[in-house]
């Protein structure tokens, strides 16, 4: 008795004691989380040398009348199914005119790299034109959301002014809290907010994207300029009609400082998504989801559509697990997920590891 | 069951496929522009949306008239693409910042265009006031619920019977009826104390 | 004339009565443009007139409030239909044209797409399994976590905490000891209080994790965020298989990331057509 008491009472201290120190772990945990991010926020006050400048920036592009020639160049690592290094790089100039009401146009000049016979560049320039509208959203390095920005965002203004086009600009550099070793530097110029250079490196160094304005105006000749018809804008999900059964489904765990955008209902290639955009103020993830109508599926067919295309398959291994393909482009990852009669795609500059945990949480 | 009015045209547009604004498609165009701006610019409650709108109503249109089967008036079909283009793009406008430059801009006023001297609508106000009064009328209506405003706009503006506004914003009649009830007791608190301030001049 | 309004609740008649109110405003507004008198005879008026004008005018005739009401409805009413007619304005054409050309466009981007041979991976590049082969345990501790997760977890820590043992010398202290019975049983009630707090704790511990969330500001969206850590947890068990192409993905997903590329996929998969 005497030996067992002392042993029964260290081991309840002992328990006690951990319990209280697991409990506390936790909750501290949530409380260094929010003291860091409040000192953060301190940080990024203090670093604001010309808020205003910032702010101009979030609707500067369609807010004011501008037009330019501008080069773009998008540096990724060869694609596996690319022969030859030197297509790894696309580097090609485009012209850009905005009314300063919202309306734009990107037409594509010429294509510098890679090499392109006359059919080749014709095919290709149909498709950049498709596609205007979502670089003018998307693709275009733009702050987004002010608030979201300074939350995941550094920013430091470079001492030297930089000149981009003729155009005197406020050049900043802009570090993501989650890898400071990636950073974005832009030229801005402060009247407008407009971004008129963006330079991309990743986290080696290397710089991965960049889109430099080579001519500039902030007085644009409108006349015959074809502006951007969105002829697939999306409808707001809610209130949305969706086909019969087409539950949407919603990601619950978002990468961190992401925010959900907006949710749709567009139409692509002739199917029906739900298309839910995450920004983090600076960079968009896509998540789009389309079910397949209800058909008998042949288990032993070759999975390789009339055009050639490998189709992914309704792959249920067992127990519920889900097959997800992923590719890995440079700083972005694309994942797909066949459930029963739902693919999803989640798509953005965001890690593995957040791909997997949207998809997860969504599905 | 009546023959739709806009049969023979519809057809010959399924007809002909048209790869652009021209032929049937163009007539079909012409007959609808106005109705479908008007109804837009009253929902959305301004130019620049409207015509966005109006885009998206033709765009719309134009790509699915193959799949149109009659299986309502062809005209109600055309009047709930524009009042979902309209609410919609009046949704999407809403959450972004863009400035409004018809509120600088009088000459782009479709309210200012409007010919106002028409004897049958002329009261007995004066032209300013009036015009002053029908932007509070319109203010009132933008300040209606989307479901609402579509069913005013149909009714009083575009002149629709109940039956219409029923196939057009596929609701029953009776939803037709108390939505418009409800609009109207929305509008009475809106716009009494505007018309007595007019009355009262 | 003032148009001072009515109070808002009034008796059952006055509720009955609105809509055959409502009709009739319009009715007279209608009748009062076209200088007619009861000549409209659209499908509501002629309802009102069968079914409700008696019992309406009985009532106006004693009901004020309803007949501020009809006056007001009327005024407004004509103030609506005398909203101008807005003309669609002139470049309403240009912009439809150039809607549909866009379409054309798209449609001509679309086929020139198809044109091209699509990309195939080369076989021994292309896939590779990288989370694979999960043991049949798996999905039974899987399934324990969908139907209670609390209790799975509970269960598999008691499950681990029962393999423990002590140290030799301590058996051997306790043996040499022989507490009697009594003490036995307060001892194992003690220690299983002390392993339900650890448990409690443990659990406690999973709920307060902090977690990569969406960020707190949007109310809704953080509110169904957090709660969707616990669904997360629940979630099912990805396989994750790697292309080395991303002409080996669905078109769909290729295209978003053209975009977002600035048409860097395109670009490759155009370069090697021989065109």
């Amino acid at each position: 008795m005497r030996a067992a008491a002392p042993f029964t009472a260290r081991m309840l201290t002992a328990l006690v004691a951990l319990c209280i120190a697991s409990v506390a772990a936790a909750c501290s945990g949530e409380v260094a989380a929010t003291t860091s991010s409040a000192q953060e926020q301190l940080v990024i006050a203090q670093d604001q040398p010309s808020l205003p400048f910032l702010v101009s920036m979030v609707d500067a592009p369609e807010r004011v009348a501008h037009a330019g020639l501008r080069r773009v160049e998008i540096h990724l690592p060869a694609d596996a199914a690319t022969v030859g290094a030197d297509s790894a790089n696309l580097v090609y100039d485009e012209r850009i005119t905005a009314d300063g009401a919202g309306h734009y146009a990107i037409e594509p000049v010429t294509v510098v790299s890679p090499s392109m016979t006359q059919p080749q560049r014709e095919i290709f320039e149909e498709l950049q034109r498709a596609r205007q509208g979502f670089f003018f959203k998307y693709r275009d390095l733009r702050v987004r959301d002010l608030e979201l920005f300074l939350g995941n965002y550094a920013v430091t203004v470079v001492d030297e002014p930089a000149f981009v086009a003729g155009v005197e600009c406020v050049e900043i550099e802009v570090t993501p809290r989650a890898d400071p070793r990636r950073s974005y530097r832009l030229a801005v110029d402060p009247r407008t907010g407009l971004v008129l250079r963006t330079i991309e490196r990743d986290a080696t160094g290397v710089v991965v994207a960049s889109t430099t304005f080579l001519e500039f105006t902030r007085t644009p000749s409108l006349e015959g300029v074809e502006f951007h018809a969105e002829l697939y804008a999306g409808t707001p999900l809610e209130g949305a009609e969706l086909p019969k059964g087409f539950a949407p489904a919603r990601p619950q765990i978002l990468p961190r400082g992401y925010r959900e955008v907006s949710s749709e209902v567009v139409e692509l290639a002739g199917d029906t998504y739900v298309r839910r955009v995450y920004g983090d103020g600076l960079e968009n993830v896509f998540f789009l989801q389309r079910e397949e109508p209800a058909v008998a599926v042949d288990a032993a067919a070759d999975p390789v559509a009339a055009d050639g295309m490998p189709q992914v398959h309704a792959a249920t291994p067992r127990g519920g697990a889900v097959m997800v393909r992923i590719a890995q482009v440079g700083s972005f990852c694309v994942a797909e997920a066949v459930r029963g009669r739902c693919t999803y795609f989640v798509i953005g500059k965001v890690s593995e590891a957040d791909v997997l945990d949207i998809l997860r949480s969504a599905l | 069951m009546k023959v739709d009015p806009d049969r023979e045209l519809v057809e010959a547009c399924q007809a002909t496929a048209p790869s652009g604004l021209e032929g049937a498609f163009r007539r079909l165009y012409d007959q609808y522009k106005d109705r479908v701006y008007n109804v837009c610019f009253r929902i959305t409650g301004n130019a620049t949306d409207a015509l966005d709108a109006s885009q998206e109503t033709f765009g719309i249109m134009f790509r699915k008239l193959a799949d149109f089967r009659f299986e309502s008036k062809f005209s109600s079909w055309v009047y709930r693409i524009a009042v979902n283009a309209a609410i919609d793009h009046k949704r999407r406008a809403a959450s972004r910042w863009l400035p409004s430059l018809e509120v600088q801009n009088e000459s782009t006023r479709p309210s200012a265009r409007a010919d106002l001297r028409d004897d049958r609508t002329e009261a007995p106000l004066h032209a300013a006031t009036r015009h002053e009064l029908e932007a509070e009328i319109q203010s009132a209506i933008s300040r209606l619920t989307p479901k609402m405003r579509a069913i005013v706009v149909l009714r009083f503006v575009e002149n629709l019977s109940y039956e219409e506004i029923s196939e057009a914003l596929q609701i029953s009649l009776g939803t037709v009826k108390s939505r418009l009830s409800r609009a109207h007791e929305a509008l009475d608190r809106e716009l009494t104390p505007v018309l007595d301030r007019h009355y009262l001049r | 004339m003032s148009l001072e309004r009515a109070p808002q609740d009034r008796g059952q008649d006055c509720n009955a009565a609105r809509f055959a109110l409502l009709q009739r405003a319009e009715r007279r507004v209608e009748e009062a443009k076209a200088g007619t008198d009861g000549s409209i005879d659209d499908s509501g008026s002629a309802q009102l007139r069968d079914a409700y004008a008696s019992s309406l005018d009985a009532h106006l005739s004693r009901c004020a409030a309803c007949r501020r009401d009809l006056a007001r409805a009327e005024v407004r009413i004509a103030f609506l239909r005398d909203l101008a007619r807005v003309e669609a304005p002139a470049e309403m054409d240009g912009a439809i044209v150039a809607a549909l050309q866009a379409g054309a466009r798209q449609s001509r981007a679309i086929r020139a797409l198809t044109a091209l041979t699509p990309f195939s991976a080369p076989d021994a590049l292309a896939r590779r399994i990288a989370v694979s082969r999960t043991p049949a345990v798996l999905d039974r501790l899987v399934g324990e976590d969908l139907v209670d997760p609390a209790k799975a977890l509970a269960s598999r820590y008691a499950g681990r905490l029962e393999r423990l043992r002590a140290p030799a010398d301590l058996e051997h202290r306790l043996g040499s000891a022989g507490p009697r019975p009594a003490t036995r049983v307060l001892t194992t009630v003690l220690l299983a209080a002390g392993l339900v707090l650890v448990l409690g704790s443990l659990v406690l511990t999973q709920v307060l994790r902090p977690r990569h969330m969406g960020t707190e500001t949007a109310g809704t969206d953080s509110a169904q965020a957090r709660s969707g850590t616990q669904a997360a947890d629940r979630g099912p068990l990805l396989i994750v298989e790697h292309v080395d192409s991303v002409r080996s993905l669905d078109p769909v997903a290729a295209d978003v990331l053209s975009g977002f590329t600035g048409g860097w996929v395109d670009a490759q998969r155009i370069a090697r057509e021989k065109l």
